[in-house]
């Protein structure tokens, strides 16, 4: 009976000891240390010798430590009132962390900064009101690229700190083109049927153009914005049907897919293997692929970059963007003003920062007065003493603007969901209606 | 003397009690609350934390929503082609693997087995890369002269389905196996026994004594695959990412697209949650009902 006694007392203990540790955690009560683990302990006891010396830590959310956690890195550097927590995720987890934070609507233990991706910014304005603090009477946007204002704005209010850019570019292999005969001159604002014409001259030398992906249409972004249009038009209803820009687009995407010139690449593996592998002769990415060009050491000098290919649509230009992110600061963080002073005296007004990281890792920023810096005027040896940064610099102020509205994921989803269909020869008129009435099923309240 | 007993009896509910509180707890707060805010969310229509109560709009915008009607057909058809090919699989693999004279049995099973304690996500990303164009198997095919050109497995659809087959076969069927072996090692041998006196042979043993006596664990494990399929998320995000369109996307990952790709429509992903809660339950009683014909 006593051991039982014992059994049924030690059950009871452990419940209880359990449960007050759960709710220990939520409500923060310090007094329990029971289970607190040390590193735990070490963390706090850091936090505490922080405050001590009127350093406050900001807690920073954001995908790949080597670029956007370098950039916060370098910025931390300069700025004196805080130390920055760069907590690394994936892309992918960290955009899924935000929203699942902000939709619980708790307030404590939110990051002080999270970075978004551009297309993404809209969605996440227009779902949480209040979440994100309005930067208007921080930062002046007037100093940054028009395009970048336009995607962090929502109703009027700007939000966010832009960030970089992804300044779209052809990147190609000197010696693969010269080999197909083509010069370096010859590769300068190409047109699309010239482009896909020296895929043909490529093949004939046992090379290919590019990579392609029949489940990947993110190059649709570089094409449409470079002829001014998009998915969706500005009162954000799909602009599928009637949109020659992205009829042509598919036809060259069709084109690409019937041609035996492509490199087939099914997923990011395959993708950076046929650059760095020396499969394929050229590249059309936003200019962050530099650094995935550049991890193939022995082809340096051996690359160049030329604006994009141009559609045969009106409006139609050689300059296009795809990609770029941007620090937001939740409005319901402990430090939020702090991290809205740091953003503003870091990526809103230093040069020196955007010299440092143009320098270190070809980031590119949006902030307009820091196109005078140094970094710009280097010459880039792996691009055979091209001076690349200062080359895309110039296309930057030369990029259509677009209002890329709210529901793109939505939009490219749903084209993509018709694809297929049309690469095995339906009628693309009537796919894209059909897409256009998956979008309006998508985007319904 | 009464008295006492019951004090006894009482004890041991209470110790009892006190020994699954926690886990009745845990499973309360964690699981059957959140199943019923998760029902009320299903009412609420709208973007991101913009939630309105709407009654059953969300139960109807299903109803012409193509991409939730796309996802619904996947998911039944891996399902239904799936599940038998598995469970048979693991039912023969396990007849096998139970025959005392076989040596090296705890090798195969554990070989068969293994597969299960594999990470979802890293075996879907080496069956990508061994289907992937220039993978093992394209490279192998092309090198026995089967095929001229490499084909695009996991970019053609009819193919993307076949590889997803595969790799949950591949996975899954040696945990179903493990149910199986206990079972039959749990069926008594002077059946066999007395079966082989009245001359019946191997086959007539496996249909008309293992396999009704194993009634219950088809069942269950029946069950459990269908649950685990109509969940299917991981290996297919992984290896075709619902491609090529919407070919091999299953409810869970436009359960996911709903909530965290899109602008985030949270009532209505968990309308589909529901949806796919009923589908479950509406299968397991037809499955327990035909069991129970049988």
């Amino acid at each position: 009976m006593r051991r039982k006694s014992w059994v049924l007392f030690f059950a009871l203990v452990l419940s209880v000891s359990m449960i007050a540790g759960c709710s220990r955690g939520v409500e923060g009560d310090d007094t329990d240390v029971t289970g607190d683990s040390s590193s735990e302990q070490d963390a706090k006891d850091q936090v505490q010798n922080e405050e001590q010396e009127d350093a406050v830590e900001l807690t920073v959310w954001g995908w790949d430590a080597a670029f956007n956690g370098l950039a916060m890195e370098e910025a931390d550097k300069l700025y004196e009132g805080a130390k920055i927590n760069f907590v690394e995720m994936g892309k992918a987890d960290c955009l899924q962390k935000i929203h699942t934070t902000l939709a619980s609507g708790v307030t404590t233990d939110l990051p002080d900064i999270v970075i978004i991706s551009d297309l993404a910014v809209q969605g996440y304005l227009m779902a949480y009101p209040g979440a994100f603090k309005p930067m208007d009477a921080v930062i002046d946007y007037d100093t940054f690229a028009k395009y970048k204002k336009d995607m962090l704005s929502y109703e009027g209010v700007g939000y966010g700190v832009p960030f970089d850019t992804g300044v779209a570019g052809l990147f190609y292999r000197t010696d693969y083109i010269e080999e197909a005969g083509y010069t370096q001159e010859q590769m300068q604002d190409l047109t699309w049927d010239e482009y896909l014409a020296l895929g043909e001259k490529l093949a004939e030398n046992g090379k290919l153009l590019q990579t392609y992906n029949s489940n990947d249409i993110s190059e649709f972004q570089i094409m449409l914005q470079s002829a001014g249009t998009w998915y969706t038009d500005s009162s954000g209803q799909a602009n599928f049907s009637e949109n020659a820009a992205l009829k042509e687009s598919i036809d060259i995407f069709k084109r690409l897919n019937d041609s035996g010139f492509v490199k087939i690449a099914s997923d990011w593996t395959g993708f950076t293997g046929a650059i760095n592998g020396g499969e394929v002769a050229c590249v059309i990415r936003g200019s962050w692929i530099s650094s995935v060009i550049k991890a193939g050491e022995d082809q340096s000098g051996l690359w160049k970059v030329a604006p994009i290919p141009r559609l045969s649509v009106e409006g139609a230009t050689n300059k296009s963007n795809q990609g770029g992110s941007s620090w937001f600061v939740l409005a319901d963080s402990k430090n939020a003003d702090v991290a809205a002073d740091f953003l503003k005296n870091t990526f809103a007004s230093s040069n020196e920062l955007y010299n440092t990281l143009l320098t270190e890792k070809n980031i590119m920023g949006t902030y307009l007065p820091a196109a005078t810096v140094e970094a710009y005027g280097a010459e880039d040896p792996f691009f055979g003493n091209m001076k690349v940064n200062q080359t895309l610099a110039t296309w930057l102020s030369e990029i259509p603007a677009v209002d890329t509205g709210v529901y793109t994921a939505e939009a490219q989803a749903a084209i993509l969901a018709v694809m297929p269909g049309i690469l095995d020869g339906d009628d693309v008129q009537s796919a894209l209606e059909a897409a256009n009435d998956q979008f309006n099923q998508m985007v319904q309240e | 003397m009464v008295r006492f007993q019951l004090k006894t009896k009482e004890k041991k509910i209470l110790i009892g009690w006190s020994m699954i509180l926690l886990a009745a707890l845990f499973i309360i707060v964690f699981s059957y609350i959140p199943m019923v805010q998760a029902f009320f969310l299903s009412l609420k229509t709208g973007k991101g934390a913009n939630l309105t109560f709407d009654g059953f709009s969300n139960y109807k915008r299903m109803l012409g929503d193509a991409t939730f009607w796309v996802t619904i057909k996947n998911t039944l058809f891996y399902a239904i082609v799936q599940i038998p090919v598995m469970l048979f699989l693991a039912l023969l693999l396990a007849t096998f693997l139970n025959d005392p004279g076989l040596k090296g049995r705890g090798i195969y099973r554990t070989c068969i087995f293994l597969p299960c304690v594999t990470s979802l996500v890293s075996y879907a990303i080496l069956f990508k890369n061994i289907f992937a164009v220039d993978g093992l198997v394209n490279n192998l095919l092309i090198s026995l002269q089967v095929i001229d050109s490499p084909i695009g497995f996991v970019t053609d659809a009819f193919w993307a389905r076949v590889i997803i087959i595969i790799a949950l076969v591949w996975r899954h069927t040696g945990y179903y196996m493990i149910f199986y072996l206990s079972a039959m090692q749990n069926i008594d041998g002077s059946i066999y026994e007395a079966a082989q006196l009245d001359g019946c042979s191997g086959r007539q043993q496996f249909l008309k004594i293992t396999v009704p006596m194993l009634k219950p664990i088809v069942f269950l494990t029946s069950v459990m695959a269908l649950n685990s399929t109509l969940q299917l998320f991981d290996e297919v995000v992984n290896l075709t990412n619902g491609g090529p369109g919407n070919a091999t996307r299953t409810i869970s990952e436009y359960i996911y697209d709903l909530s965290f790709n899109y602008v985030p429509s949270y009532g209505y992903s968990a309308a589909i949650s529901y949806v796919v809660f009923l589908i479950v339950v509406v299968l397991t009683l037809v499955q327990k009902g035909v069991m129970k014909e049988r």
